[in-house]
């Protein structure tokens, strides 16, 4: 228990740095952001629209940067991200309207993708040498080639030509979004093919992390004590993958990180909703507030997922849960 | 203690020597018996036994055409420099060797018992998959070199038993396994409450201890030792060999010892098979060995190591490296290191031959009679054993 106060402390203090970071980066850009909005807007400005502005950025320019810093904390804790200069809604609504569609279609892919590389690689590296490692050439292709175009590629073959699979967008136009079976059942169908182009290209990663594990883990003594101990073969290949799949927990976190971030291109081609379309088009424009939104959102995700894992760690490998004595 | 299993009944109710030197003197190999022959007191019968690394041109031999035999309650010492096949030899009876190891020839017999049908004997080298599994720690059980790296990191000591138990004993509850891995610990001298400990949170004599405990379990008739305290300090390594030998007289389960530390060998092992370069050189009981050996190997072996007990003496080791096995010397593989070696050494290759009027067996040519070539006086002492009776050394724990 102690060991988890002590990480949360930890991450607590990360957060801290990271939104200090954040507050500050626009204050260390060249020129003043203020009169970047204002001119970007090109029209006439409302003082409504400056003050929106200034509060968005930290809440009044003429306090000191201290006060501004503790302004801005106070306005975070309240849920309050300041307003989109672009798109005229709050940050916080425009990020609740993207997000879930990011962290479901990237976050499922990321898990099934996780699931089946890091299954099928305990298996390829038990059966090391047999004709299933034809398997590793393959999926590394598909890693190989350039994500965009192979999304491209499974786009037109299986959903425009074949029509195996509905395209373009997260659901079916004439349903209206709710929780009701009909538009579920329409936004797992629609998933598909991008989870699937997903997988496709990043399973690799995990299959041979996973099958080069097993392989130095089967050498180790304690398999050939689980053989020579008799236990049945499934029990024998468990007390190795159980040991093998350390490592990639601790890459799941770094993946799940990227999660956010990394959903530009499945975004694009997809022409699916999400957090990648909206952070280009908030760079683009230079919407500071809407920029600062979705870092503070990565931020938040990454953390989170880095905690997951270090404590889904603790719970699988006991040797981590040594203390240091102080 | 409950024993449940026949063959351990059968092998407690033989006599089972006490911790001395070894007095029994074996007879010559049975080399009349064949395939089926009853086993009797043999548990273990390997022959011709050839172990490669590799296939086809790129094989290398790490166990060339190797014999050996164990009696129930007995203990066989196997001795050899590093990559002498030692290990190999006996993994790969136990069907444990991995690729690239393949068995090229010969048999493993193992004597499960008998009961009303008759005698239980099973050919491990061509064994199914299936009737290993039964065999293995169940009948024979194994501890190796490094117990950290042998006990599973991530599971608790207790779930280690918990898995052998619920594989092989289905029949027993929860609190029977518990109560079973409880009464092993206890036996090797550790509390209950190290169940609960994860490997790690360990010493390393307490991993060993553990290693023996787990290798009781099931009361096997045979358990063999790989270099079982090579990775433990000298005191910790004398009580737990005491402690095995304890266990060894109130179990009455034979033992296979494999270990380069030749005079610790000497007086533990009832027999002493010596291996050089993937050979058998030279075979003798453990006194004899000792008093009187017969192959250079040996003697150099023997001087490497002070001796546990007596005077202090020279150490003079051996010159040279063990041999690369894929580019072994022409004839006799030890002579380009051998202080004794005559011409005739490095063109034909000495056979295992038993030394007239004695049950001992050397691979050299200084003991084959028509050399005419005179046997070094060092390689041509008289073992005292017959003379006068042994000394027990049941003050090994000191």
């Amino acid at each position: 228990m102690r060991i988890i106060a002590r990480r949360l402390a930890l991450y607590a203090l990360t957060f801290w740095v990271a939104i200090t970071v954040n507050f500050l980066l626009p204050h260390f850009m060249p020129g003043n952001p203020l009169q970047t909005m204002i001119g970007k807007l090109q029209t006439e400005v409302t003082p409504q629209e400056i003050r929106a502005i200034i509060l968005s950025l930290g809440g009044g320019l003429k306090g000191s940067l201290m006060s501004q810093y503790f302004t801005y904390i106070g306005q975070l804790l309240h849920g309050n991200l300041g307003v989109s200069i672009t798109q005229s809604a709050t940050v916080s609504s425009i990020l609740i309207s993207h997000v879930p569609w990011t962290i479901g279609l990237i976050g499922v892919s990321t898990v099934i993708s996780f699931l089946v590389g890091t299954i099928s690689g305990a298996l390829l590296g038990w059966t090391r040498g047999s004709r299933l490692d034809s398997l590793i050439p393959t999926a590394t292709f598909f890693q190989a080639v350039p994500y965009f175009f192979l999304a491209t590629v499974v786009l037109l073959v299986f959903g425009s030509n074949l029509h195996w699979f509905p395209v373009l967008g997260a659901y079916s136009q004439n349903l209206i979004p709710g929780w009701h079976w009909p538009f579920v059942a329409s936004l797992l169908r629609y998933g598909e093919l991008p989870i699937l182009s997903i997988v496709l290209s990043s399973v690799a990663g995990w299959m041979l992390g996973m099958r080069n594990m097993m392989i130095t883990m089967v050498a180790e003594d304690f398999v050939l004590m689980a053989i020579a101990m008799g236990l049945p073969k499934r029990k024998v290949i468990w007390a190795a993958a159980r040991n093998a799949v350390l490592p990639s927990i601790a890459n799941l976190s770094l993946a799940i990180g990227l999660v956010v971030s990394g959903a530009l291109l499945v975004e694009l081609v997809f022409n699916y909703p999400g957090v990648g379309d909206l952070l280009l088009n908030a760079i683009q424009s230079q919407d500071y507030p809407l920029i600062q939104g979705i870092f503070l959102c990565i931020t938040l995700t990454v953390l989170a997922a880095n905690l997951l894992a270090d404590l889904v760690y603790l719970w699988l490998d006991p040797r981590t849960r040594t203390e240091v004595a102080p | 203690m409950t024993t449940d299993s026949k063959g351990v009944d059968a092998v407690v109710a033989n006599e089972v020597p006490p911790l001395t030197l070894p007095t029994t003197t074996y007879g010559p190999i049975a080399a009349t018996s064949h395939g089926d022959a009853a086993m009797g007191e043999r548990i273990l019968d390997v022959r011709n036994f050839s172990v490669d690394y590799g296939w086809g041109e790129n094989a290398v031999r790490a166990v060339d055409d190797v014999d050996v035999h164990l009696n129930r309650s007995k203990v066989l010492g196997i001795a050899g420099e590093s990559g002498s096949g030692k290990s190999t030899l006996v993994y790969a009876i136990t069907r444990l060797l991995r690729a690239p190891g393949v068995i090229k020839g010969g048999e493993a017999r193992f004597n499960l018992g008998s009961d009303d049908e008759g005698e239980h004997v099973i050919d491990l080298v061509n064994a199914s998959e299936r009737e290993l599994r039964s065999v293995r720690w169940s009948s024979i059980s194994i501890v190796l070199q490094s117990a950290l790296s042998a006990l599973n990191p991530v599971v608790r000591v207790g779930a280690q038993f918990e898995q052998v138990l619920k594989s092989h004993r289905k029949d027993m509850s929860k609190q029977q396994r518990r109560a079973r891995a409880a009464e092993l610990l206890a036996m090797v001298g550790l509390e209950e409450n190290r169940l609960d400990r994860y490997p790690h949170e360990l010493s390393g004599g307490q991993r060993q201890r553990i290693m023996i405990a787990l290798a009781l379990t099931l009361d096997p008739q045979l358990v063999i030792m790989d270099e079982p305290t090579t990775a433990l300090d000298v005191v910790t390594q004398r009580e737990i060999i005491s402690e095995l030998f304890e266990l060894r007289s109130q179990f009455g389960f034979a033992m296979i010892f494999i270990t380069h530390d030749l005079s610790l060998l000497t007086e533990l092992a009832d027999e002493i098979v010596v291996m050089y370069a993937g050979a058998l050189v030279e075979r003798a009981t453990a006194r004899d060995l000792y008093e009187a050996p017969r192959h250079p190997y040996t003697l150099g072996l023997l001087n490497s190591f002070p001796p546990m007990h007596g005077e202090h003496t020279e150490l003079s080791g051996i010159p040279g490296s063990p041999p690369d096995l894929a580019h072994l010397p022409t004839g006799c593989s030890f002579h380009p290191r051998c202080q004794f070696a005559m011409a005739r050494c490095a063109n034909e290759r000495p056979p295992l031959v038993e030394i007239e009027g004695s049950s001992r067996s050397v691979a050299c040519w200084l003991h084959v009679g028509d050399t005419g070539a005179a046997v070094p006086v060092e390689l041509n002492r008289v073992a005292a054993s017959n003379a006068s009776p042994s000394e027990p050394v049941t003050e090994v724990s000191s």
